[in-house]
């Protein structure tokens, strides 16, 4: 980076974001216990509200995780995924509050410690785990709720710089984990009550939806990750495409020395940098050069094509590559440069 | 996302959508043969008897405990709990242990007592009283 | 888990999150900005924002702080082809 933090970067966009998301995020909240009133008059408005939380959450989280591959697949999901961490966040503090409200609505009835023996209670208040349908589902409701906390914590861009990107990264992906608990806990918990083939139907869409959408999108994109073959040129270079498959001010994403690599057409200068953004490992093969710099199409981040370098102040800089144009055929030295090490751009005409 | 990490997230995400619709059905249809055997059965003749508000009999089967009600008194938000001791008026006594929340008429099927002995207290969360109390059932020989 | 296993389980994780608590006041008012130039001027926003996640990953932050060491470099397989962080 290279400017001081700030609690949260907003803008106006993200305020519109963030606006249009607590609005419908209280409707939601409260129609769904006013209909509730109405519709299950059994029910007190106490459990109401934890369902409301409850369900709020877990359709959140089935909207954050469609983003991703919604945005893999066709690039005007890109909005969405740009402010996918606030999203994140509030989901995390409805499931906290649904939690929280359920352990002292259920378990704090005892008169001892108001704090620990709740807590005991969610524990230990069912040991039966032989048998499926009654395994306990409250531990899939706290393991859940404790991936998602470490998620939110680190959810500042402080933790992604002092984590680095791919630790970060890997760390948020536990979030499938959570995602698969969550699951167990809806389907051992409330669904064992609820007996309505409606509910557990639409859990399961939800379920096919969200893991459909992953295996679809991830098997898809394998193709791009076939390492680029061919036979090298006398300095080492790849053949890796035709001069006229690049678009100006575009990349194309090639696999050298087990990654992707993205391959830019400036005018008539072609430079080849690694395809991960520091900032977040954003696809930067994705994004386009504006004015002069290549910007990360998932937050915006610039880089200098020919070193792979931020413009001052700020300090991310990734790997390059050497290239060369060929007979109307861009070449590139497949081992990578240190990252920000400057590399004169190969010429499109100018080749002997 | 770097290389090692999108074969990392790609396995992932694939064992996940074997993993989770499996044991997502499996769940759900052992929660329909519960049900069944529930509506079919009948308390056996030494089961425990819950009287009050919401009445029903209790039973051990197979290390867990079963409950019955009588009738839906249609009451809010009903929990069954085991205590040592019995229930003081309409509150519940210190350190009662939850076993699980009551359905409507529907027979449950809950995890057994921590102790031999002791009470099964119905409270209605909602209306924060007990409203039935009874003998805790004896593990069957 | 039976209340025994759950009682030495929450008193575990509370003395965890107790030690991260008193670490991260020091952290907060001093260490972050040694171990990140952008959090020298860091807003206060900022330092609670990270609070939480402090109290979590507390011995990480305290073994780089005690190493003074600067914002990691992420590995990758581009970064050590080049021979980036040996």
């Amino acid at each position: 980076m290279g400017h001081a933090y700030r609690a949260v970067g907003w803008n106006r966009q993200k305020k519109i974001y963030d606006r249009t998301l607590g609005l419908g995020l209280i409707a939601y909240l409260v129609l769904f216990v006013v209909v509730g009133l109405l519709r299950w008059p059994e029910h007190s408005e106490e459990t109401l509200a934890l369902r409301a939380l409850g369900t709020g959450a877990l359709l959140l989280l089935h909207v954050i995780l469609s983003i991703g591959p919604l945005a893999r697949l066709d690039h005007r999901w890109l909005p969405l995924l740009y402010n996918r961490r606030h999203l994140g966040v509030l989901m995390f503090c409805l499931a906290l509050v649904h939690g929280v409200f359920a352990t002292v609505y259920y378990h704090s009835l005892t008169d001892g410690n108001p704090v620990v023996d709740p807590l005991i209670s969610v524990l230990s208040a069912n040991q039966r785990s032989d048998s499926l349908a009654h395994f306990p589902f409250e531990i899939f409701g706290v393991v859940a709720l404790a991936i998602l906390f470490l998620m939110a914590a680190t959810s500042h861009d402080f933790w992604l710089a002092n984590l680095t990107a791919p630790v970060w990264k890997a760390l948020h992906m536990l979030v499938y984990v959570a995602y698969a608990s969550v699951v167990l806990h809806v389907a051992l918990g409330t669904l064992q009550g609820e007996t309505s083939p409606v509910l557990s139907g639409l859990v399961g869409v939800g379920v096919v939806w969200v893991l459909g959408l992953h295996l679809v999108v991830g098997w898809r994109e394998r193709g791009l990750d076939r390492p680029t073959t061919g036979s090298p040129s006398a300095e080492g270079y790849l053949d890796v495409a035709a001069v006229d498959e690049l678009k100006d001010g575009q990349a194309k994403i090639v696999t050298l020395s087990g990654d992707r690599v993205a391959v830019f057409r400036n005018g008539d200068e072609v430079s080849v940098v690694s395809n991960a953004c520091q900032h977040q490992n954003g696809p930067l093969g994705e994004g386009r050069i504006i004015d002069g710099l290549i910007v990360c199409p998932w937050h915006g981040y610039q880089y200098q094509p020919r070193c792979g370098r931020s413009p001052e102040p700020f300090t991310e800089k990734i790997p390059t590559f050497r290239a060369q144009v060929r007979a109307g055929r861009v070449w590139v030295h497949p081992t990578p440069l240190p990252a920000g090490t400057d590399v004169e751009p190969a010429r499109i005409g100018a080749e002997a | 996302m770097i290389g090692p990490l999108r074969a990392r997230h790609r396995w992932m995400t694939t064992a996940l959508a074997v993993v989770v619709p499996i044991l997502y059905v499996l769940i759900l249809s052992s929660r329909l043969e519960e049900h069944d055997e529930g509506h079919g059965s009948v308390a056996p003749v030494n089961a425990s008897v819950v009287e009050g508000e919401f009445a029903g009999r209790a039973w051990r089967a197979d290390g867990r405990l079963v409950f019955l009600p009588d009738r839906d008194p249609s009451l809010p938000d009903v929990l069954l709990y085991w205590s040592a001791v019995g229930p003081v008026g309409e509150d519940l006594p210190a350190n009662a242990h939850l076993l699980g929340a009551l359905d409507g008429d529907a027979p449950r099927s809950l995890a057994g007592p921590p102790a031999a002995g002791g009470h099964l207290i119905v409270y209605s969360l909602g209306h924060a009283r007990v409203v039935g109390t009874g003998p805790a059932p004896e593990e069957a020989d | 888990m039976t209340e025994t296993q759950a009682k030495w389980f929450l008193i575990a994780l509370g003395l965890y999150l107790a030690l991260g608590l008193l670490f991260a006041v020091p952290f907060l008012l001093k260490g972050a900005a040694k171990i990140d130039g952008d959090a020298v001027e860091g807003s206060w926003g900022f330092k609670l924002l990270i609070l939480p996640g402090t109290v979590a990953l507390w011995p990480l932050l305290l073994s780089r702080w005690l190493r003074f060491d600067a914002a990691p470099v992420e590995r990758s397989p581009h970064r050590d082809a080049a021979g980036e962080g040996r």
